[in-house]
Formats: C-alpha cells, sequence, structure tokens
C-alpha cells in the first residue's frame, strides 16, 4: 500500500496510471490495497500509526524530525512541476555552462522548507557548489528575501532567491550559450484572473512516485547542510 | 547653446546626437573624432563639422562638451575639456580606475565647470515613478533589490582591456549600482562577486553576479552579462525589483513595447515605444548648463559605481567579500 501526503492544491490525480484514491483521513485506508492513496499533508495525518506500516511518500515542505524514518520517500515540490523538468531536459540538451536566475517567493516563513528543497533540487541539477555566500534581510525583517550566490564551477553560476510576500511564485532564468531559457509560474498561469490555485504550479501523482527520493543518511546530511547554510550564512 | 561630441567611439553618441538636434536653441557644432572615416561620416549625418586635432576643437566657442569615447580616453578628454573651460557630460563608467575618476572630478572642480555622468536610466519613466513610490513611502522600508542588465557584446574596444578597462561586469554593473545608490542615498559597503566569460570566446569577462550590502543593511543581487545573443527579441534588459516592508515592486525600463513576429532573422522582437532616455539625459544636462546649477548625477556618482564594479572583480579574483 503505498501512501501519498501532498498538499491537495498542487496535486494533479487527472490521467493518473496509477490505481489511485483521495481519502479523507488515514482510517479509510485498506491494508494490503494496491491503491495508491492520496492524503492532505496534515500533522496529524503525519503522526498517524495507520500510515507509518504504509510505503509513505512525503513532501519535504511537511518533513519534521520526528515523522522521519529511513526508508520512507521524500518528494521535493520543483522536481515535480511540469516545466522544471522540461528545463532540466533543455539545460542538459545544450550543455550546462551559464548562469542561473532563480526567484521563489513564499506565503509565510512556514513554507521555508520548500526553498531548501529548490536549493536541494538545483544543486543537484547544476553540481556541488564550490563556494556559496548566503545574505538575508535583517532585524525585524530577517528572512524577508535570501540571496544566495553560488559558484558551481565549470562555467555554472546563479542567484538562487527567496522573497516573502503572501503568494506562491517561481521565476527561473536560464542564460546559457545561445540559448535563453525563461519561467515564471504567473505569466504562465493560463487562467486570469488566476484562480484559489495556481494551475501553473500543479504537479501529478506519477511523478511524485517517479521522483521521490529514498530517505537516507546522505540525503538527509545534504538537506541539513543547506538548511544549516540558510540559518548560518556561512561561506564555504 | 553650443554643444560638442567628443569621439562617436561608444555608440551611444548618435543618439546623443539625435538628443541635441531635437532639442530648440541647441546646437551641435563640432564633432572630435581622432577616426577620420568615422568623423567624416557622423559629420555629414549630423550636418556639423568634423576636427580630427583635439586642440582645435576645443578652442572653438561651445558651452559644453559629451565625451563618448573609448572609457581610457575618459580621464585626458575630460581633463583637456575642463581646462578648456567646457561643461561636460561624459559617458559612463566615469574611468577605468578610481585615482583617474578621482582626478577628473578635482580638475573639473578647479576649472569651475560641470562634470555630469552618463547614467541615462534615471531618465527612464518608469524607473522615475518607482523613485516617487518609494519618495511617498509606498513601499515601506526598502529590504532588498534584484536587479539585471542583460545585453549583447558590443564587441570593438568593449572587449579590449586596456581601452575598456573592464568587460560586461563593468559595463552593466554600474547603471544599477547608480539606480540602488539614488534610490537609498546610501553607499554599498560589500561586495561578493563571481565573474567569469562563458557567452563568447572573448579575452575578457561577458558575465557576473553580484551581491551587495548597503550601509543601511539593504542587500541586492545583481546580474550583468552580455548574454543576450542577436536572435534575442531585443537587445538585453533593465529591471530592478525593489523589496520593501510594505510592497514588492519590479520595474522594466523596456517594457513598452510591441512584439512582432515575421519570418526574418529574428522570428520575434521587440519593437520599444517608451520615453528616449538619453534624450532625458542630454536635455537634463542642458538645463543645468543653463541654470549653472549642480549637475543632476554627479562625478562622485560616477565614482561611487565604479568602485562597486571593481571591487566585484577583485571579489571573484579572490574568491572572497570586499568591503568598501
Amino acid at each position: 500500500m503505498k501512501v501519498v501526503l501532498a498538499d491537495l492544491w498542487k496535486i494533479n490525480l487527472d490521467h493518473s496510471l496509477e490505481n489511485n484514491c483521495l481519502v479523507d483521513a488515514p482510517n479509510q485506508l485498506k491494508k494490503g490495497s494496491t491503491t495508491t492513496y492520496v492524503l492532505a499533508q496534515t500533522n496529524e495525518h503525519l503522526a498517524s500509526d495507520t500510515i507509518r506500516n504504509a510505503s509513505l511518500y512525503l513532501p519535504y515542505s511537511a518533513l519534521t524530525i520526528d515523522h522521519l524514518a529511513f526508508g520512507q520517500r521524500l518528494y521535493f515540490d520543483l522536481e515535480n512541476y511540469p516545466f522544471y523538468q522540461r528545463v532540466v531536459e533543455l539545460i542538459g540538451e545544450h550543455g550546462m555552462k551559464g548562469i542561473l536566475r532563480y526567484r521563489r517567493t513564499l506565503n509565510s516563513i512556514e513554507d521555508t522548507p520548500l526553498f531548501i528543497g529548490d536549493l536541494y533540487i538545483l544543486t543537484s541539477l547544476l553540481g556541488k557548489p564550490v563556494d556559496i555566500q548566503v545574505k538575508q534581510t535583517k532585524g525585524s525583517q530577517a528572512s524577508m528575501h535570501t540571496i544566495c550566490l553560488i559558484h558551481f564551477g565549470n562555467g555554472r553560476l546563479a542567484h538562487i532567491e527567496c522573497t516573502l510576500s503572501k503568494q506562491e511564485r517561481i521565476e527561473f532564468e536560464w542564460s546559457g550559450v545561445n540559448k535563453i531559457i525563461e519561467f515564471d509560474s504567473h505569466h504562465m498561469e493560463p487562467i486570469h484572473p488566476s484562480q484559489n490555485a495556481s494551475l501553473s504550479m500543479t504537479y501529478s501523482l506519477d511523478s511524485i512516485l517517479r521522483n521521490a527520493h529514498e530517505v537516507t543518511e546522505e540525503l538527509i546530511g545534504d538537506l541539513d547542510y543547506i538548511k544549516d547554510l540558510l540559518d548560518g550564512g556561512r561561506l564555504v | 547653446m553650443k554643444i560638442g561630441i567628443m569621439s562617436f567611439a561608444h555608440m551611444h553618441a548618435y543618439s546623443y546626437a539625435d538628443a541635441i538636434h531635437k532639442l530648440p536653441n541647441v546646437e551641435l557644432v563640432a564633432i572630435f573624432d581622432e577616426c577620420l572615416e568615422r568623423g567624416s561620416e557622423v559629420a555629414k549625418q549630423f550636418n556639423t563639422i568634423h576636427y580630427i586635432n583635439q586642440e582645435e576643437f576645443l578652442a572653438l566657442e561651445m558651452d559644453a562638451v559629451i565625451i563618448s569615447s573609448e572609457n581610457n580616453r575618459h580621464k585626458e578628454m575630460v581633463v583637456n575639456a575642463a581646462k578648456a573651460k567646457k561643461h561636460i557630460l561624459c559617458e559612463k563608467p566615469i574611468a577605468i580606475t578610481l585615482e583617474d575618476a578621482q582626478d577628473m572630478i578635482q580638475v573639473c572642480k578647479e576649472e569651475g565647470v560641470m562634470l555630469q555622468i552618463a547614467y541615462p536610466v534615471r531618465f527612464s519613466k518608469p524607473i522615475r515613478k518607482l523613485k516617487k513610490m518609494i519618495d511617498d513611502g509606498e513601499l515601506g522600508d526598502v529590504l532588498a533589490f534584484r536587479s539585471t542588465n542583460r545585453g549583447q557584446n558590443p564587441g570593438g574596444w568593449f572587449i579590449d582591456k586596456e581601452q575598456s578597462g573592464g568587460g560586461a561586469v563593468l559595463d552593466h554593473t554600474v547603471h544599477m549600482v547608480d539606480i540602488m545608490r539614488w534610490i537609498l542615498n546610501d553607499e554599498v559597503v560589500e561586495v561578493k562577486a563571481l565573474v567569469d566569460s562563458y557567452f563568447h570566446d572573448i579575452p575578457i569577462d561577458d558575465a557576473g553576479l553580484l551581491t551587495l550590502e548597503f550601509a543601511n543593511g539593504v542587500i541586492a543581487s545583481h546580474d550583468a552579462s552580455w548574454s543576450r545573443f542577436t536572435e534575442y527579441p531585443t537587445w538585453g534588459d533593465v529591471v530592478i525589483e525593489v523589496i520593501g516592508t510594505k510592497q514588492t515592486v519590479k520595474v522594466d525600463a523596456f517594457s513598452e513595447h510591441i512584439r512582432v513576429f515575421s519570418k526574418e532573422e529574428k522570428s520575434l522582437e521587440n519593437h520599444f515605444y517608451g520615453d528616449d532616455m538619453d534624450f532625458g539625459l542630454v536635455q537634463d544636462f542642458i538645463n543645468c548648463v543653463k541654470k549653472g546649477s549642480e549637475p543632476s548625477i554627479t562625478g562622485y556618482d560616477g565614482l561611487k559605481s565604479l568602485e562597486v564594479a571593481l571591487a566585484a572583480y577583485k571579489s571573484s579574483e579572490l574568491k572572497k567579500s570586499i568591503c568598501l
């Protein structure tokens, strides 16, 4: 039995190849079923003993240390967006040399794990950083805006930024050699005025199942390293 | 008012000459250019006289000159023009070293002439609107900036370090740093940058990312590059986003455009229809000369933005943050 905890505004169950079922509570899960169950990513669901024995898929944004167990599978918001999957193909097709400017706008500071996940996914794409500097706004407005300047070596630079602004948005600009790639989730919204949930910020259940990462010591170590960077802004 | 232009090495000289022609009671009396072919062509184009000798040119009766030479010749031309008692509008960057910039400012002060630096972005209508919004408190306290100034490789002397003093980072950092300083009325105190050559096979930088911190704690990210190729719909961009405590506002100085699709070399081309910021710059300079007022963009403004660009190179070379 697979159980996927997800932000129900973001997950798209249309056309899924999985036999899936959206349920309201863990007590609706049928043990031994081949169905993939989808549940809202609430703290209550996370703490439920019922889902602990399932093959569990957790969004990194919902993860706390209390709920962590090796062997579970983590998935990252950015990695599952269709636009990002296309971007990865395009950058791969045309070589990796270039400059990335990426900005995640978040609703609130509680959503910061989304940005940590973004940094993990982007560094997985661009390579091991050889130089990182983190700057954050100060004082009472600490964390309102974060700038990560990263040198990946081998001709790759990035400004990866995060702004708190009561909305969710992703802006991605890749300046490569004779190839420029631009994405802005606001500009790519297919419905105007936009609805409660942004259609350009949704991803499929199949993508989650395909791209999720097994929780290992190495993965947790990498994520903790990024979290420390944002907390302390240290230079390596 | 009589104006002369010293050198058409920089492409902006052409739009400055256009601006002079559009202004009433302002005359382009002559141009000085050591390149005989270019000087003759330009003189014909703008219906004026070409001088190949700088001394003879500066002996003419003129109120002011616009200097649009290679960067490494700004100092020589500014000093000579100042000694000839001409007010000066000097193309950016003010110079290729801080020492040269300081000397230029000092000479102009001693000779009692105005030295204005050509930062036309200050005359962009959307940028001026942004400044007013900030001054009126609509954004609250400014916390951070995000800016880009990315264009095409201009080639020629721009990619010869001896003549230009630096590549894309020098060329495309000073504009936006000037705008940030103008908005904040504060100075950059720390620069961390990564500078490299990515997009062209040239012996000079064409890419740079800068992170800045101002004395009041405001932070900024800036992307300066020659990453745009000729097939891109526009030559490049000038974009600044201001993150304030009340709201975040993004301004694109070239967003006023129509999109033209065709089967030509560029399948999509942006045609800008907004205000001509070069015209605004020249008009402001002429007005300052007429009134005898302080220039709206001083030599010191030129020096401080140059200081940040040069610190970016140093930061990248030494792989550390540079405190100013």
